[in-house]
């Protein structure tokens, strides 16, 4: 993986959901999971040189998201397309992972993220951060994916194109591999599973502002709901998480 | 453990605090900053520092809360994943078929095609509230009596002929047509049609008209009586620019009349064999007798029934040619004629 694909922070001011999606891709590759990279259109960076005085200054791989996403507004460019999904695919997936927990549905969601992203892609407005728009995207889209289901609960069988879940999926395994210390092992674990049983708000927060490393003006701006109330959410789904690390019951309270 | 929180309010810290708290209270907003940031940052140190020195109450219950997001920091791994070839060859292959299909991301969403379906809607509703005021509501739009002169639309006033038929067909009158008339009862009245006059679909016409032309305006006003009214059967009440009468219905090649079929009287414009072209809208009779009167000038029609304007405007006679008036009789088939009669017919003068 080549430096400017490990750290999509080379948007403008490096955002941190940037960074995460780089933490992300760094984790995978020392899980050792499959070795075989992502499948994109080649990025001929001389042909970009060429297509004008602007872009000789700023080829795909140093651009900023929001450039990025300006050449394939105004070009349809699929290669300047290619390296955002390159950036943000793995934060997307991994966050609708997290939030949803079932394969299948992030595999046919993510799919419909990325293709919706790029054929509404008139509807992005710079200055809007393209990594909140994509998430906001990714939410609303597992939100109705949710609804439906409810209604019918019956799965396609798809074929999983997806890498890198033996390694993460386990919160045992990923506590093996995070220290020696058995104790705080078993902590990792439980805090892990005891994010399943959170109210969705607070997993939403928890998941946006930690796994995903956005800031509470990014959540906000994704989610709608207000900063202070996020701030809210965040402290009391972590006192609920210490109190079961520590083996309490969250309902004596 | 509630006694324990509820002593926090220093810190806000208690189960009743607020998203308020936030905003007011420094070290909430600081503890808050650092679970977000996670350990090593700056604002992680400070909340740490301040949980430590500063003596603040309930320090265990907050500790719990920077190890919970300590343990999370080190299983941040946790459900990382990455797509693999098929899943980007196939989303590729897609969007290659999107860009190639011509969409150039302006395609309307469900939501925009909604606003936009109903903003139309709106507009149109509107068009059509303007169109319906400029034209007075709802009600419909009134006879256009303007296009007759005022005389034409007055009371004719003076008796110039009363026929009755009660000593068969009186003088000033003569029967044409192939259906025959006859006077029975005091009243005019279509005779049976012979069985092989009758054509499918067909009507078969006769009545009277009068003998003498008229050049001036002047009025038919002809009383009928209608006791079934069937639908095969229509009393006309005409005037005529020439007095000679096709084959079959029995017009005349130009005609304005009033027309009673059924319970409804109407104003018609004929032309020779062609269908009668009805002018203005039909309206119901409401009883079992009706008073229909045609009056003309040298180019204006006027058809009331019963004194009430059905029709006003310019009629398709040639203007200089001299004016029959008649009645006649269109049938369709043989049953109940006799439930339709012409009780008296008259001509007047303006």
């Amino acid at each position: 993986m080549d430096k400017s694909v490990d750290k999509p922070g080379n948007n403008k001011g490096g955002g941190r959901s940037s960074g995460a999606a780089a933490r992300d891709a760094r984790v995978t590759g020392k899980g050792g999971a499959k070795s075989a990279r992502p499948v994109v259109p080649p990025v001929d960076e001389t042909a970009q040189e060429s297509a004008g005085a602007e872009m000789k200054s700023a080829p795909l791989g140093r651009s900023s998201d929001e450039d990025l996403m300006s050449r394939t507004q105004k070009e349809s460019d699929q290669q300047a397309y290619a390296m955002l999904y390159e950036r943000y695919h793995q934060a997307v997936l991994s966050y609708l992972y997290r939030m949803m927990g079932n394969l299948e549905d992030v595999e046919s969601i993510g799919q419909e993220v990325f293709l919706r992203a790029y054929r509404f892609r008139a509807t992005y407005r710079y200055p809007q951060k393209f990594s909140t728009w994509l998430f906001t995207i990714s939410r609303n889209l597992a939100i109705n994916y949710s609804r439906r289901r409810k209604r019918s609960p019956v799965r396609n069988i798809t074929e999983l194109n997806l890498e890198g879940v033996e390694m993460s999926g386990d919160p045992r395994r990923v506590a093996g591999r995070a220290t020696d210390d058995l104790e705080k092992q078993e902590e990792i674990a439980r805090v892990l599973e005891a994010l399943e049983g959170l109210p969705a708000d607070q997993k939403e927060v928890i998941v946006l502002g930690i796994f995903q490393d956005l800031s509470y003006a990014e959540i906000e701006g994704i989610t709608g709901t207000k900063a202070v109330t996020l701030r809210s959410r965040m402290f009391h789904g972590l006192k609920r998480l210490g109190r079961l690390m520590g083996g309490k019951n969250v309902d004596e309270e | 453990m509630r006694s324990e929180l509820a002593g926090r309010n220093k810190t806000g810290l208690n189960d009743s605090m607020d998203s308020a708290s936030y905003e007011t209270d420094r070290f909430l907003k600081l503890l808050t900053d650092a679970l977000r940031a996670g350990p090593g940052s700056p604002a992680w140190h400070e909340a740490v520092r301040e949980v430590r020195t500063g003596g603040l109450e309930g320090a265990d219950e907050m500790r719990l809360l920077l190890d919970a997001r300590e343990r999370l920091q080190s299983g941040k791994d946790y459900r990382t994943i990455r797509a693999g070839e098929g899943f980007t060859r196939k989303l590729m292959g897609n969007i290659a078929a999107e860009r190639d299909s011509g969409a150039d991301g302006r395609r309307l969403s469900t939501a925009r095609l909604i606003a936009i379906v109903s903003g139309l809607a709106v507009v149109a509703a509107a068009i059509a509230l303007c169109v319906m005021l400029s034209r007075g509501g709802n009600n419909p739009a009134p006879p256009p009596a303007e296009t007759a002169p005022a005389e034409l639309l007055a009371v004719f006033t003076k008796t110039e002929l009363t026929s009755t038929f009660a000593g068969g067909i009186p003088a000033d009158w003569r029967a044409f047509g192939a259906l025959g008339v006859t006077t029975r009862g005091g009243e005019l009245r279509s005779e049976s049609p012979k069985r092989e006059d009758l054509k499918a679909g067909a009507s078969l016409g006769g009545g009277i008209v009068s003998v003498n032309g008229r050049r001036d305006a002047f009025a038919i006003e002809a009383d009928i009586r209608m006791d079934r009214a069937p639908d095969h059967l229509a009393v006309e009440v005409f005037v005529a620019d020439e007095a000679e009468f096709g084959a079959g219905a029995a017009m005349a090649p130009r005609e304005a009349a009033g027309w009673v079929q059924g319970r409804q009287v109407k104003a018609v414009a004929i032309e020779g064999d062609a269908l009668p072209k009805t002018l203005g809208e039909a309206r119901d009779v409401p009883g079992s007798r009706v008073k229909l009167t045609v009056k003309v000038d040298r180019q204006f029609v006027v058809v009331e029934a019963d004194g009430k304007l059905v029709f006003a405007g310019r009629h398709n006679l040639q203007e200089d040619r001299p004016r029959y008036a008649g009645i006649r009789f269109l049938v369709r088939g043989s049953d109940r004629l006799d439930s339709v009669g012409v009780e008296r017919v008259r001509v007047l003068r303006p």
